[in-house]
Formats: structure tokens, sequence, C-alpha cells
């Protein structure tokens, strides 16, 4: 029972998903569209909290152990806390502009450096990655290299065919590779889709009884 | 509710620039070697992060669920979707975290239903009918050889690389098995396509927050 009635649940719900595709049967058509849909937004918007729920219990853990950065741990409930308290219990929540402070100077400067610390990385990875050991391996760093010169006004100053280039490869030969891929993907979803509704796939639900 | 006064609102926004410096600074020292300045501000970043997310969800779905769904239109029936998605808060209680199975059987069983329907089989059908493009291109002013060509490479590089897809090493063996090399150069190059972008998208980041640093905070420029 502990695992068949979840993939009952899910064989219904998307039994009545396919059926309301396929067929015009106004009783499932309703139910479908106007039940199923919304329920999926209601409940995994009341189930986000699961997330966050995990983070404190790892960093109460952490500071009932005393483990090591257990200050850090402190901080971090402290953070969540404040924001947490500040966007459910003043007026506007997330609009009130005591909140959108530290929102726009904390969060949005932490978000927007941690990508573009991806630079740095992606640099590092080029520097190790980027020895042409293989004709693949020529071929991507040609590529590479072309788009990223093709991109920047350097690129046109110093040859002005690197723009023309770089967009004859992006749209040939990776439009027409992200294309295949991408009927490759759909294929697979549609199949391991299958394999979730009929049970076949049934990882997500854990492996204990 | 509460109510925080514009004036202490007003008092903290000297501070904006210095904090958003101060977290890009803490963020960036990390370039030189792990820090407490960086870890501080990295479990800044993720404990602002999932209040963030917590505090948007309540405010854009499950506050106006209650107020305007339920109260207002006297949809009550929501109520067995918010216990279904609360059953997940089961999941760390052992006794009982089977129950939390519930609501993952439900998303999944139905994203895969969703998923079966015309919604996901008309947009890859589209994609199958527009990477079919005629090898010869005459238009009105006659034969147009690059858009030929143009267009013969793109068919060609959509086969091949379904080709390395679909087929295993071990049934193109032989002649074939050149297909395979060519398909590989081909994903390899779009990798690399990829690859140059996403360099670019970070640098053109890096520059903003470097811009951010010295135009912003510093004023230099």
């Amino acid at each position: 029972m502990k695992r068949t009635l979840p993939l009952v649940l899910g064989f219904g719900a998307g039994l009545v998903m396919l059926l309301d595709s396929f067929f015009n049967i106004p009783f499932v058509n309703n139910l479908a569209q106007r039940y199923f849909m919304r329920s999926i937004t209601v409940s995994v918007a009341w189930a986000v909290g699961i997330g966050s729920l995990n983070l404190l219990r790892i960093h109460f853990r952490n500071i009932s152990q005393r483990r090591t950065n257990w200050m850090f741990s402190a901080w971090l409930v402290f953070v969540f806390g404040f924001m947490a308290f500040s966007g459910f219990f003043l007026v506007g929540h997330n609009q009130n502009p005591f909140y959108t402070f530290f929102y726009s100077s904390l969060q949005q400067n932490l978000s927007s450096t941690v990508y573009a610390l991806n630079a740095y990385y992606m640099v590092s990875a080029c520097y190790r990655s980027f020895r042409v050991r293989s004709m693949e391996a020529g071929a991507l760093l040609v590529v590479a290299i072309i788009v990223m010169i093709g991109s920047v006004p350097l690129g046109a100053y110093i040859w002005g065919g690197f723009p023309l280039l770089q967009d004859w490869i992006s749209k040939m030969v990776n439009d027409a590779a992200v294309r295949a891929m991408s009927i490759g993907v759909t294929l697979g979803s549609l199949s391991q889709s299958m394999r979730n509704l009929v049970g076949v796939e049934r990882s997500y639900l854990g492996g204990e009884e | 509710m509460i109510t925080v006064p514009d004036s202490v609102v007003a008092a903290l926004q000297p501070l904006h620039v210095w904090l958003g410096a101060l977290a890009t600074l803490g963020m960036l020292s990390l370039l030189y070697r792990e820090n407490p300045f960086y870890r501080f501000c990295e479990y800044t970043y993720v404990g602002s992060a999932g209040a963030h997310t917590l505090v948007t969800t309540f405010a854009n779905t499950i506050k106006p669920g209650i107020q305007t769904q339920m109260i207002q239109n006297g949809q009550w029936w929501e109520i067995l979707p918010i216990c279904l998605g609360l059953l997940i808060y089961f999941q760390p209680v052992k006794r009982y975290s089977w129950l939390s199975r519930l609501p993952m059987g439900y998303w999944v069983g139905y994203n895969a239903g969703y998923a079966l329907t015309m919604r996901t089989a008309m947009p890859m059908l589209t994609e199958v009918r527009r990477s079919i493009l005629p090898p010869i291109v005459i238009t009105s002013s006659g034969f147009d050889l690059m858009a030929s060509i143009n267009n013969i490479v793109f068919c060609t590089t959509v086969v091949l690389v379904m080709v390395y897809f679909i087929f295993s090493r071990e049934v193109l063996k032989g002649r074939a098995a050149v297909l395979m090399n060519v398909s590989r150069v081909l994903i390899m190059m779009a990798l690399g396509v990829g690859f140059g972008n996403g360099a670019i998208t970070r640098v053109s980041l890096l520059i903003g927050r470097l811009d951010y640093l010295f135009a912003d905070w510093l004023g230099i420029y």
C-alpha cells in the first residue's frame, strides 16, 4: 500500500491528462483543466517549504553539535529568519520597501557575483581542457575561440569575417545539432514519461518499503 | 501586519551601495582563496535565497490562493491539494515518511500524462518539419548557391547528430563508423558554440560587477 497508493494516484492523474488531450469528454476536460492544473500549482506551492526545512535542519544540527563553521550556520539561520520574518509580516510582503532594500542590496548582488565568478572557473577549465588531444577537442577549441572573438567588437576589428563566421557556425552547425539533440531529448522524455505513468520507473518513490 | 516607517527605509538607503559592494567583494575574494569573509557572504546568500523563495511563493501563490480563490470565489476544494502538498513534510518523520510519496506520485504522474500529450509531441514534430529543407534553392533571381549549401549543411548535421544518438557503436561498424566520427566532430562544434557563448555571458556579468564596484561604489568614472 505504501508504494502502490502513490503509483495509483500518479496513474490516475496522468490518465486524466491523457484523456483530456485526446478525447472531448466534458467531465474529464473540466476535471483536468479546472481542478488538476490548479491543484498542481497549489500543492507545489505548499510543498516549497520542504527545501527550507531541510536547510534549517542541517544548520541547526551544525549549531547544536558545534561542528566546524557552526558560527556561519548560526548566521545563516539568522539571515533566513530575518528575511522570512520581513517577508511574511511586513505590509506588502516581498514588495515592502524594507524587504526590497535587503533583497536588492544583498541577494541580487550576491547572486550576480556568484554567476560572474563562473567566468573565472570557465577560464580555468579552458586552460585545463583546451589542449588539442584529438580532432574533436580541436573542433571545440577552434569553434569556441571563433565564437568568443566574433561576439566582441575586437573580433570585427581584427578581421571583419569573424562576426559573420561566428553567426554562420551558430545558425548552421549549432542550431542543427541542438535541434537534433532536442528531438532526441523529446523522444527520451516521452519514453520516460510512459515508464513513470505505468509504474515501471519507481526510483522517485525511494528505496525503502 | 507590521509597517516600517518611511524614515527607517530612507535612513537605510545610503547603505545600499555599500552593502552591495561588500557582498560583491566578499564573493570575489574566493578568487584569492577560501576565507571567512567569503564564507560569511556565501552563508548570507544561501540564507536569504532560501527565505526569498519561501516569501515569494507565499506572497504570489499561497496568500492569493487563500484570499481570492478560497474565501472570495468559494473554491474550498483547494483544501485537498493543500493537504496533499503538506504531506511532503512527513518526509523527515521516519514512521510516516511514506506519506510524502503521495504528492510525489501525483506530481510525477500528472507531469508524465502531460508530457505524453500533444503539448510535447507538437513542438517536436515542428522541429522535425523545420529541419527538412530543400537542398536546391531556386529564388526569383535564379539558383541560390549559398542558401543551398547552408540547407545541405543544416540537414546533414541534423541527420548525423541524430544518427550518433540513436545508433550505438556496435551497429555502425566498418565504413559506417566514419559517420560516427563526423557526428562527434559536429557535436563538439556545437558544444564549442555553447562554451563560447557561456564564457562571453559570464565575462559580461563580471564586467557588470566590476562596473558596479568602480562606478556605483567608488565613483571612479
